[in-house]
């Protein structure tokens, strides 16, 4: 025959965890959380990333784009547009060319490009560079083209 | 045996922790593929219109050569009497240095060629739409062909009508046609 206190006693015991249990338990729970929550920033950032990525290369692109057709109007008049070194291009217009550059209408990038003529002025060098602050850390997509006056 | 049973709180307990976790883990999931579809939608808007562009230039810089308003290439544009010209694709034809001519158009939400030989060729797809199609071209001189000016956007089909779920990138460039 057990004791009634006794018996009390072993019934409290058994229907309760242990503090090392609960802590245990929490710790489990804490990392899985943590892992999750850095996975899923680290996941995101990366998709983001590449968003801006596409995006960025398409202005890229587009300032080519515009830049061919301006050398199609007229070998001369596209020349005499600019002058070597970088231009800012947060529209697609000759009238402000000035650094530092202004972001993109409504974007976060702000585009530049590094015109070169070369001497004879038969050809201009073009990189493009768009870039933009993600998180505190500055990313830039290039693109090169050259155009030729006989092309 | 009454022992090895779980007690009601115990069950409780699990059933709360698993319904603290599964909403969370739904809600990364949901957040994570959202994210993935967006950048789906703009890569393919990218893909889609690069290729429209590029076969477009690429065309018209290689074989274009004199600009019409009728198929049966009697009312030239872009020549000194009529120095510019615009339209919607529907009535642009494009002269190469042969007699063949070729196209390229709306119908109305996909940007379609039609050549020498009569084929309809689609330059984009159903999942992308294309608006604001506009081919114009410039008398420059009577010592070079005329410039011809291509723009367009391309946008990705939104059901949902949010603006959010919407990616579009404009194109525009001018070509001049190297076909003679």
């Amino acid at each position: 025959m057990i004791p009634l206190k006794l018996m009390k006693n072993k019934i409290n015991f058994l229907s309760s965890f242990s503090l090392i249990e609960v802590l245990i338990f929490i710790t489990i729970l804490s990392i899985f959380f943590v892992a999750a929550a850095s996975v899923t920033i680290g996941v995101l950032r990366d998709i983001k990333i590449n968003e801006h990525k596409i995006l960025a290369t398409r202005y890229a692109s587009e300032l080519i784009e515009w830049m061919s057709g301006e050398k199609e109007k007229g070998w001369i008049e596209f020349t005499g547009s600019f002058s070597n070194g970088t231009n800012c291009f947060s529209g697609l217009n000759w009238n402000d060319l000035t650094t530092p550059c202004d972001a993109i209408s409504s974007t976060i990038f702000t585009r530049s490009a590094d015109l070169t003529k070369n001497p004879a002025n038969d050809q201009v060098d073009v990189v493009v560079e768009v870039s933009w602050n993600e998180l505190g850390k500055d990313n830039s997509v290039q693109s090169t083209r050259l155009f030729k006056l006989w092309e | 045996m009454k022992k090895k049973a779980y007690t009601l709180i115990e069950m409780v307990v699990v059933i709360a922790v698993i319904g603290l976790i599964l909403p969370v883990l739904f809600n990364i999931i949901f957040v994570i593929v959202n994210q993935q579809i967006k950048v789906m939608r703009l890569s393919e808007v990218k893909r889609q219109g690069d290729f429209a562009f590029n076969t477009i230039e690429n065309v018209i810089r290689n074989y274009g050569y004199k600009i019409y308003s009728d198929s049966g290439l009697t009312d030239e544009k872009c020549i000194v009497s009529s120095p510019s010209y615009s339209n919607d694709g529907s009535n642009f034809y494009v002269k190469d240095k042969f007699i063949s001519t070729f196209q390229f158009y709306t119908t109305p939400d996909r940007i379609a060629s039609l050549g020498a030989d009569l084929k309809t060729t689609y330059l984009t797809n159903n999942n992308v739409d294309v608006s604001d199609f506009v081919i114009s071209c410039q008398w420059i001189s009577s010592y070079s062909a005329p410039l011809i000016t291509v723009s367009f956007k391309v946008t990705y089909q939104n059901t949902s009508g949010r603006t959010d779920e919407t990616a579009s990138m404009t194109y525009q460039t001018s070509i001049r046609p190297r076909g003679n």
